[in-house]
């Protein structure tokens, strides 16, 4: 599991599994529950759903550079800096999934969400973004790294 | 079992025993080997040195128990030198002398004539000189006063027990190793190598036979020493001998073994190099008698090993065989080292030897950096490899030995630090000198400051250590076959575990590196 492709892949798996998820079924769900007075339905889910594309994307392109970096040779010696690597990349999803929301409020600026609304934005942004990175780290990290990520020893 | 006796006499043979010892250290050694020295200059520098690297070899043997595979070879061989007393010093007081050997005070009264006889055979200068630093290049001195070994005090008690416990003919194989162009060496060996001394004494007599097998391996002169006005000088009157007086001390003894029909020999190796590098500054004797590591000697121990393995000759097999190796051209690299006689293993042997010494240095210069940074580094900061499955600390609730923070575990790894910074200093001095040895390269292991070179600003030297065609892998190559090594028995010592990781990568990378591997009928 910690080894190419098969790490590449699952975390690819899980990002379409997390997408569908977030996007399909908790798109659906916030297009009927949510109350707007200007965009329609079908707008609001576009562009969520644009949304979620873009930070589950950048969510999985972290996480390929992840295993990209923790494979190479040299990263192995060096696990202070691999250790900086991961919080830096761990705090790039958790602010990309923040410009997510603020990015979803912008686009609706003339409507009002309640806030479990945001709530439940932010936990799909969230879902996409620094936990899908996490556990997808948690597990499948390459083995000079495997012993990096928050919570593995 | 048979059993096998290194014995070194004089400044050379400890030289030879120190690279005994390491190729053993780098499990290129039989199984078991018994050795002891034979030297009256207990101060020689020479002899110190080998005394304390025999003991350091004995400290991190007996502290390494568990191996990972059959590939970690590192100490597998078990020294062991005579209890008491591993060097025979010859003489039991400091300032014996010749004429107080044998009396000659009491011989000028009681037997003239005899007195007579030995004015005759040894100057006043011979009879007079103190020899508690050796023969000083008269080997005739040394050959009166080693013809009678005490049987009662070690190491030739444990000796003469060893082989009167042997119940088999050439059980007991016995290997002399001496310069031929000094003093004690050259008295040494063909006294010992003489019938009644060893092979057939009456203690090694074995139905028609004899339960010793005896070789020896004679070191024709293969170095100069640094000599100044200044030197000579504090020594004037002194009776000692530089490497100007080794050729005709050469020619003379080749001539005595040419001769000599009362030697008992079954294998006899003489060694030599023709350009005479200097090994260090001139001293007759004593500490400063301490010589720079040449290859010669690691060659003369290829061929005590050699000895070793090699089957032993039927009792009524008298044909005399010659094998000569010689190097191609001046330079002395893997391929011109004569590891056996034997045409049919000498490839496989060569790459067995080439692996071995590789991985011994590769480890040596791994453990005593890369090594001693991890013990140093924060928990949260080590590799994956130590951290797997917590096998170095104490949170899986494992015995304290499995635990590297133990002092026990730590100052085995220490020792083992110590040991194998002492080895690469050993394989520089073997391939320094005028640089005609290519086996590892120097300048990679150390900086200027006399430091094992930093792999952080040098993380390529690795790659360039050993003389070998090279993929040019950086030292993270090294890190990354030590995340991928899988040890068999997670419930072994943490010292045990730190060190066979450790050199199975070392094995590891000079497989994937270097391009070498272990041969398919490798026995050892």
């Amino acid at each position: 599991m910690r080894k190419r492709p098969m790490n590449y892949l699952i975390t690819l798996a899980i990002a379409a599994v997390s997408w569908f998820g977030t996007a399909i079924l908790l798109g659906n769900y916030l297009g009927d529950s949510v109350a707007l007075e200007n965009a329609t339905t079908d707008t609001f889910i576009q562009v969520y759903r644009a949304i979620l594309i873009a930070v589950a994307v950048l969510g999985l392109v972290n996480c390929c550079y992840w295993y990209f970096y923790g494979a190479k040779e040299t990263t192995g010696g060096n696990v202070p800096a691999a250790r900086r690597v991961w919080r830096l990349s761990m705090a790039a999803q958790v602010a990309i999934a923040a410009t997510a929301v603020i990015a979803l409020v912008l686009a609706f600026s003339d409507e009002q969400f309640t806030s479990v609304e945001y709530l439940l934005v932010f936990g799909a942004a969230s879902a996409h973004t620094y936990i899908f990175f996490w556990i997808c780290t948690l597990f499948m990290s390459p083995r000079p790294v495997e012993y990096v990520p928050l919570g593995r020893g | 079992m048979t059993k096998h006796y290194l014995i070194g006499i004089g400044g050379t043979g400890a030289r030879i025993m120190e690279a005994v010892t390491y190729l053993c250290a780098a499990g290129y050694g039989p199984d078991e080997l018994s050795l002891f020295l034979i030297d009256p200059d207990q101060g020689n520098g020479n002899l110190s040195r080998t005394k304390t690297l025999i003991g350091n070899y004995n400290e991190c043997q007996k502290r390494f128990q568990e191996r990972n595979s059959h590939r970690v070879k590192l100490f597998r061989t078990r020294i062991s030198t005579p209890p008491e007393s591993m060097i025979w010093s010859i003489f039991d007081n400091q300032n014996a002398t010749l004429g107080n050997y044998i009396h000659f005070d009491n011989l000028k009264q009681s037997q003239p004539a005899l007195a007579d006889l030995a004015n005759v055979l040894f100057s006043h200068n011979e009879l007079t000189e103190k020899l508690n630093e050796g023969f000083r290049g008269h080997p005739s001195i040394g050959a009166v006063v080693m013809a009678e070994p005490s049987r009662t005090n070690d190491p030739w008690k444990t000796f003469w027990n060893d082989v009167t416990t042997v119940s088999l003919p050439n059980d007991v194989r016995v290997f002399l190793v001496g310069s031929i162009f000094g003093g004690t060496g050259a008295a040494g060996v063909p006294t010992f190598g003489s019938r009644k001394m060893l092979k057939y004494n009456e203690l090694a007599a074995f139905e028609k036979s004899s339960r010793i097998y005896l070789g020896g391996c004679l070191v024709l002169p293969y170095f100069a020493v640094d000599m100044n006005a200044e030197s000579l000088a504090e020594h004037e009157g002194d009776l000692f001998v530089t490497h100007n007086d080794f050729p005709i001390a050469t020619k003379a003894a080749l001539q005595f073994y040419d001769e000599k029909e009362d030697l008992a020999f079954d294998e006899l190796y003489f060694v030599g190099d023709s350009d005479a590098e200097p090994v260090g500054s001139f001293a007759p004797g004593a500490k400063k008698q301490e010589n720079r590591a040449h290859y010669i000697e690691l060659v003369s121990a290829l061929s005590a090993l050699d000895f070793f393995r090699a089957p032993a000759r039927a009792h009524n097999d008298t044909d005399k065989r010659y094998f000569i190796g010689a190097r191609d051209g001046t330079a002395v690299d893997w391929q011109s080292l004569p590891v056996t006689r034997d045409d049919e293993r000498l490839g496989r042997e060569r790459d067995t030897f080439k692996l071995l010494l590789s991985s011994m240095t590769i480890f040596s210069y791994t453990l005593a950096t890369y090594g001693g940074e991890v013990l140093a580094m924060s928990d949260r900061d080590r590799p994956a490899w130590y951290r797997d499955d917590l096998h170095f600390g104490r949170k899986s609730g494992r015995q304290e030995e499995h635990d590297m923070a133990l002092t026990e575990n730590r100052t085995a790894v220490d020792l083992f630090a110590a040991f194998s910074r002492d080895f690469l200093q050993w394989m520089t001095q073997v391939a320094d000198g005028n640089r005609r040895v290519q086996m590892v390269n120097a300048s990679k292991l150390w900086n200027d400051r006399g430091e094992l070179t930093d792999r952080h600003r040098l993380p390529n030297a690795i790659a360039s250590l050993i003389n070998a065609s090279s993929k040019q892998l950086p030292f993270s190559s090294f890190i990354e076959q030590m995340n991928g090594i899988h040890l068999g028995n997670r419930g072994m010592r943490a010292s045990d575990k730190y060190l066979n990781l450790f050199y199975e990568s070392a094995v590891g990378y000079c497989e994937k590196n270097y391009g070498m591997s272990v041969p398919a009928e490798e026995t050892r």
